[in-house]
């Protein structure tokens, strides 16, 4: 919120701050369900893992937000842009992982032969992936980032839902935090129209 | 779509104080919302530009005048709210993204307890994101503009944008080669 709301591109409205603020606050209470729900001891909420999961999402909300200054702002071509960064991905990323490999400390497996978990890594790809960045950027392109990033809070209240349905069990965490989250998401609705 | 979350629009621009450090205007279908922000602000704009930015500009929403000044910071973010998008749309393919996410998470976890690899899995989400990143150049789906800086709203529109083509061009060589 801080860098959308800093480096200003988005025009900021009162709904619009109260939207980021509804979202942020149902992040906070899904992030908190361990806690709150499952009781566990805050050592060993408080791992490693999550911290390194904080810096993962807030260094991706950097990379997103300066990206869009970025190319937004200049006379810079988004095709050639997003080309060029798939090249230097291309050329840049493999290269870490061979002295992994050579030196061992992180070996490549390859996975087994079952039909099953080819699907399931096909499905992940696509699905994690190839297709929810090019319907984000196809949206964004269109909108904004802040109605992206708010529309994506969906997935607390879906999360909500299929854990209400494989569990069979009923969260009051969730819920508090599903509506929040679909309130973030009906008011940005409402104050873009 | 209102003016008050849309901005530079309607022909003029109200200059307003602003309320707090960030620049949140008073809601109000008659005023329109002013982009100046406070010197702090500013400052830490100009950290990422490199360049000052301008003042706020004029969208005429009557003659549908632009002022063509591609150097102005809301001037594509409001010619872009103005071109017909289907905000419902939107809304459902954001969801939809949100729900493949949660399909793929599971994936995840149901494939990590048969095949426990992450570093492969990691080699897979690179790919993909090359793919994807491969895949945008070759069909952009970014709002274009004319010769003139007017934007191209519909789709048999597309024998103006000419130098978007020539670019993508240009990169599928530079692919080829």
């Amino acid at each position: 919120m801080m860098l959308v709301l800093g480096i200003r591109t988005e025009s900021i409205t009162r709904f619009k701050a109260i939207s980021i603020a509804l979202l942020t606050a149902s992040g906070v209470v899904t992030l908190l369900e361990p806690l709150i729900w499952d009781q566990i001891d805050l050592s060993s909420f408080v791992n490693y893992g999550l911290g390194l999961s904080l810096v993962g999402v807030f260094l991706l909300a950097v990379f997103f937000v300066i990206l869009t200054h970025r190319i937004e702002h200049s006379h810079l071509s988004k095709p050639l842009f997003f080309g060029f960064m798939g090249l230097l991905s291309m050329i840049c990323l493999w290269v870490v992982f061979i002295p992994l490999q050579v030196f061992q400390l992180e070996l490549i497996a390859f996975p087994p032969p079952r039909e099953d978990v080819y699907w399931y890594i096909l499905g992940i790809v696509l699905m994690g992936t190839v297709i929810p960045f090019y319907v984000i950027q196809w949206v964004q392109s269109r909108t904004s980032l802040l109605f992206v990033l708010v529309l994506l809070g969906a997935i607390v209240p879906l999360h909500g839902i299929a854990e209400s349905v494989y569990f069979l069990e009923w969260n009051w965490i969730n819920f508090v935090a599903s509506l929040l989250s679909v309130s973030a998401i009906l008011l940005v609705n409402y104050r873009y129209k | 779509m209102k003016n008050d979350s849309i901005g530079v629009e309607g022909g003029q621009v109200e200059k307003e104080q602003p309320l707090g450090l960030f620049n949140i205007t008073p809601e109000s279908t008659n005023s329109i919302p002013s982009f100046e922000s406070s010197p702090a602000l500013t400052n830490f704009s100009n950290f990422f530009n490199g360049q000052p930015e301008p003042l706020a500009v004029t969208y005429n929403n009557n003659n549908n005048n632009h002022t063509n000044n591609d150097a102005s910071t809301f001037i594509s973010y409001s010619d872009r709210l103005k071109s017909p998008v289907n905000l419902t749309l939107c809304s459902v393919l954001l969801i939809l993204v949100s729900g493949l996410w949660l399909v793929a998470g599971y994936f995840v976890q149901t494939v990590t307890v048969i095949y426990d690899s992450p570093s492969f899995l990691a080699y897979l989400s690179i790919i993909s994101l090359q793919i994807y990143f491969l895949f945008i150049p070759r069909r952009p789906q970014f709002p274009k503009r004319r010769p003139d800086g007017s934007l191209i709203v519909n789709e048999s529109d597309l024998a103006y944008d000419t130098y978007s083509n020539r670019e993508v061009n240009n990169l599928k060589f530079i692919f080829v080669f």
